[in-house]
């Protein structure tokens, strides 16, 4: 049997997964954000198709979305920097229009999953696995159960707090990490740093600075050397490291895992993070716990939701 | 590489390959001795600045003259690399002596009483080795140990940080941290201290044959060198010398002020150790500590100290009742500073050879100067340092220490406010030479040690037919030149030196200056072809504020006119931070600059004047082709918290192709909502004119 798994974003990129986790059929569309109706329409459309040309049953589907998730009700909460389908039942329209299960969750949730059972936190009974690019995801292993909170809203890592800059963020609030660390936000602390010191006007990012930078811009740059992009993400690791220093404190994981598009900047970065975590975490905390990267990439979203649905199937009472 | 010759060393076999580049035996043709050769790629040391402070460092360590460590011949550059050649010194490494088991007593006593012997010498003079491990340090089969390195690790601190980055990036280790102190391990700024405790470990390592600090991992190493205590070595060597447990939790502490402060301590109570053990055999070529050859002339040199000094200095058990004494010279000082005349204590006028008065007389200590790129060897310049201060004791206003005083400051690596505050002083007059027998250049600064700023700096010129006639013709240029010029304006004369660097220390002199003639130089600046040096001059400009306005003004008409880009940037930086409504106008000007960093800068610039007629063009600002000029607009927006923004930032918000743009444009959203927007603003918008 195989499962349907979905991780949406700017472009929904989807897959069947097999019981291991292996990927079969990958596709990938961009996401229609002119309306809530075409949105809907589009997904559906989009996963039907895949259904229909599986070549084994497919016994029920997975989706990731950037938001919040009730887990009870299956609702969407919020879609975070994205648009308002508020008025729409999609749970709802999904499961009568592809004719299987179907569950929904936080994208971060799902990677997490993932990476938990086929990737860098197979085995571990407690991890923390954090996806770092345009917003800050963090899905929480705990007791070698995905933890969810009351709502199904927990691992809320971006808007924790450590107040450095009084930058307001899309939650609302100020302070929090994601004002700091997020894709947008490194570009524009990069942004800020070219006008801070004239020696940055040699830096290899200014001919891009002029029409458009991204993240990944940055982060190239940083690979190769270069001391703009490197100073702005170090900055980023330092508060990454007392970010993921309260976690460590708070749960006493054994693994952190670090994914997304921001971590692509390599070694130096990893190691200016673990450098700040072990400033900052209560010495007896880091004794049993590794800080690594993601194993699974850009994947861990659609693996995640393909898993996560086959064990709702298994484990759902029969209807 | 082995065959290959490089200057008059002909290369033998690679001996091994280090974090900075290889190592091979060489033979040196001219004078037919065995050398090693280290060869380091240019690129490896990082920029020009690390490149040039790394030699300097080498070449100070270079002058280390002590048995128990390895004499480094020459650093010379060569086809692309830095090459280093020093003694070859025969023998293992104390690594290799080590193998994993304890070492025998009387050899650990052996090797770390010379071992702290070479360190503290070298300490003495300013010279941290950053990097000391049991492969460090060599055994001569006669039980010689030689110290391996000196000065040759790198400093790790800001600059070179990203060097470091570089080299673990690229996979080549940069050696295990099992040594480090938790102050490097942290990279942290480091002193002598950091060597102690890295002294620690090597000894731990003699005692029990195994690290101090160990892991899996570089990340686990320098975790346990900052958090952990090492095991106890009562464990780990049933026949443990009595007091070497001491010494180890001393020299360990991993807070630098716990530890031992200086090697000579470290070393005393190592021989105390090694006094109470009977059967230490001394293996030839021990040589008399230097620690106690040093101490006649530290005494001697104490009694030129002022009293007020000493007692700050050391305990209060020496020197009795200076504390009253003190108290009082305090007080006295302050009344001074209030105008009112103070009576001298009996303390102070003791020394009245060293009359610290502010205001009055001021200390100042000639330090004796460098070789920057000069021939002048040690002789000629003690004998022209020893002429200087003859010289300068002709200026009654001032108080020069004798040459004694400050010849133990021969090129002595620390900065200037260091010295300065050793000796006491006011302030610090110090050189660099450059040049040949016959022609020589002087370059010279005088600095205030309480603000660590250049009180005065000059350049002297000379040429003669001798070494000494050259000698008497630079006291007299710079007495002439010290004479003639009032505090400040010697670095206008410095503004067009050749070095950009001596360029940016002329602009920074020129902060504190109140002669306003040298604002104009200062505006000169901005057309010079150093970025870095027109971003100080921008910097130095604002800081004098609305004094500078009209030379700023002056500097941005022509530099537009003449679209000299470049230069109108650093102006209408300068503009900003200087912050007056009179270059609302020009900026305006500015903003629509074909150039996107003059447009930019404009923009910036605008939000900081806080000018709300800017509001409608920097609004325009937003849609420019140029993503820099849209973003700063948008900061600038911000800046200006104008109500009347908000819809255009939406905009940006929601449609700008760049994320960061996205992300500053909430920002400044999110910040003119939340400001509550008093009468002031209102009238400023309602009464605002057209200015275009
Ligand atoms: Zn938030």
């Amino acid at each position: 049997m195989l499962f349907l798994g979905a991780d949406i974003g700017r472009t929904t990129r989807f897959a069947l997964v097999d019981e291991t986790g292996r990927l079969h059929q990958q596709s990938r569309v961009p996401t229609d954000i002119r309306s809530g109706r075409a949105f809907v329409n589009g997904l559906i459309a989009a996963f039907r198709e895949a259904i229909e040309k599986a070549s084994a049953p497919v016994g029920a589907a997975g989706i990731g979305l950037p938001g919040l998730v009730d887990h009870h009700t299956q609702q969407i909460e919020v879609l975070t920097n994205f648009l308002n389908i508020s008025a729409i039942d999609l749970h709802g329209e999904c499961e009568r229009a592809l004719g299987i299960p179907v569950i929904f969750d936080n994208d971060a949730n799902l990677a997490a999953f993932a990476e938990w059972q086929c990737g860098a936190a197979q085995g571990a009974t407690d991890a923390v696995l954090i996806t770092l690019g345009r917003g800050i995801g963090c899905g929480l292993i705990l007791k070698g159960e995905l933890q969810r909170g009351a709502r199904g809203f927990a691992g809320e890592f971006g808007h924790t707090k450590i107040g450095n800059e009084p930058i307001e963020c899309s939650c609302g609030a100020s302070g929090c990490l994601e004002t700091v660390v997020s894709g947008p936000n490194i570009v524009r602390r990069t942004r800020e740093l070219l006008f801070l010191d004239p020696r940055f006007t040699h830096s290899t990012l200014v001919s891009k600075m002029r029409i458009k930078l991204t993240c990944e811009d940055v982060v190239d740059a940083a690979k190769f050397g270069d001391e703009l992009a490197r100073t702005v993400l170090e900055d980023t690791a330092r508060s990454l490291g007392i970010a993921i220093s309260n976690i460590i404190n708070l749960l006493n994981v054994e693994k952190v895992v670090l994914g997304g598009p921001v971590m692509g900047a390599g070694d130096f970065l990893l190691a200016s993070i673990r450098e700040e975590v072990a400033r900052n975490a209560f010495a007896p905390l880091l004794v049993r716990c590794s800080i690594v990267t993601g194993t699974l990439g850009n994947d861990a979203g659609m693996i995640g939701a393909g898993l996560l649905a086959k064990r709702e199937l298994e484990q759902a009472p029969p209807k | 590489m082995v065959g290959k010759t490089i200057r008059q060393y002909r290369i033998q076999e690679a001996i091994g390959k280090g974090g900075m580049g290889a190592v091979y035996k060489a033979l040196d043709t001219q004078l037919n001795r065995v050398v090693v050769l280290k060869l380091l790629s240019r690129e490896l040391l990082g920029h020009e600045k690390a490149r040039s402070r790394f030699l300097r460092e080498a070449r100070l360590a270079s002058a280390l003259d002590h048995p128990n460590i390895c004499t480094i011949y020459e650093i010379q550059e060569s086809e692309g690399f830095y090459y280093i050649a020093m003694q070859f010194v025969e023998g293992q490494t104390l690594k290799q002596a080590i193998n994993k088991r304890p070492l025998a007593n009387s050899t650990i006593l052996s090797i770390s009483l010379q071992f702290a012997d070479a360190l503290a010498m070298a300490h003495d003079r300013g010279i941290i080795h950053r990097d000391i491990k049991p492969q460090n340090i060599m055994l001569t089969p006669r039980g010689q140990v030689k110290v391996l390195d000196f000065g040759l690790a790198k400093s790790v601190d800001e600059s070179t940080a990203h060097l470091h980055a570089d080299l673990t990036e690229h996979g080549k280790t940069l050696g295990t941290p099992s040594y480090m102190s938790p102050e490097q391990a942290r990279s942290e700024r480091i002193d002598r201290r950091a060597d102690i405790f890295s002294f620690g470990t090597v000894l731990y390592e003699m005692v029990t044959g195994r690290k101090a600090f160990a892991g899996d991992n570089n990340v686990d190493i320098m975790y346990a060198v900052c958090n952990l205590e090492p095991k106890a070595v009562a464990e780990l060597n049933p026949n443990l010398l009595p007091g070497i447990q001491e010494i180890l939790t001393k020299a360990l502490a991993k807070d630098p002020a716990q530890r031992y402060q200086n090697m000579h301590e470290l070393l005393a109570d190592l021989k105390e150790v090694s006094s109470g053990s009977v059967q230490m055999t001394v293996p030839d070529g021990i040589h008399q500590p230097y620690a106690e050859v040093k101490r006649a002339p530290r005494n001697w040199f104490n009694q030129f100290i002022p009293s007020f000094l000493r007692k700050k200095k050391s305990g209060s058990s020496s020197i009795s009742g200076l504390d009253a004494g003190g108290l009082t010279d305090l007080s006295q000082t302050q009344a001074q500073r209030r105008g009112k005349p103070g009576e001298r204590t009996p303390d102070f006028s003791l020394h009245d050879d060293f009359p610290l008065i502010p205001g009055q007389h001021k200390t100042l200590a000639v330090l004796p100067f460098r070789n920057l790129a000069s021939q002048m060897d040690d002789a000629w310049r003690v004998s022209f340092l020893e002429a200087l201060i003859a010289e300068m004791t002709k200026f009654k206003a001032l108080t020069i220490r004798p040459s004694s005083a400050v010849l133990q400051y021969f090129d002595d690596p620390r900065n200037a406010t260091e010295i300065g505050r050793d000796l006491g002083v006011d302030a610090i007059l110090l050189g660099s030479l450059l040049g040949t027998e016959t022609r020589l250049r002087a370059v010279v600064q005088m600095i205030d040690i309480s603000s660590g700023s250049i009180l005065w700096a000059g350049k002297i010129d000379a040429e003669e037919s001798d070494s000494l006639r050259l000698q008497d013709a630079l006291c007299k240029g710079l007495l002439e030149h010290f004479k003639g010029k009032k505090e400040g304006n010697a670095a206008l004369d410095l503004l067009k030196d050749e070095s950009p660097d001596v360029r940016i220390d002329a602009i920074l002199a020129l902060k504190t200056s109140n002669d306003l003639t040298a604002l104009n130089e200062l505006a000169d600046a901005l057309k010079d072809p150093i970025l870095e040096v027109k971003s100080a001059a921008a910097e130095v400009l604002g800081y004098h504020g609305k004094n500078a306005t009209t030379a700023v003004l002056a500097a941005l008409d022509e530099s537009l006119g003449k679209r000299q880009f470049q230069t109108a940037r650093f102006g209408v930086r300068a503009a900003g931070i200087i912050g007056s409504t009179e270059f609302v106008p020009v900026l305006l000007d500015a903003l629509t600059c074909e150039d996107g960093f003059v447009a930019s800068e404009a923009a910036l610039a605008l939000g900081k004047i806080r000018d709300l007629r800017a509001c409608p063009d920097l609004i325009d600002a937003l849609q420019h082709k140029d993503a820099n000029v849209r973003f700063a607009a948008v900061q600038a927006l911000g800046n200006l918290a104008d109500p009347q923004a908000v819809s255009a930032l939406e905009t940006r918000l929601r449609d700008d192709s760049d994320e960061g743009i996205q992300a500053k444009a909430l920002w400044a959203i999110n910040r003119i909502r939340r400001k509550p927007f008093g009468t002031s603003t209102m009238t400023a918008i309602h009464t605002s004119t057209n200015l275009k």
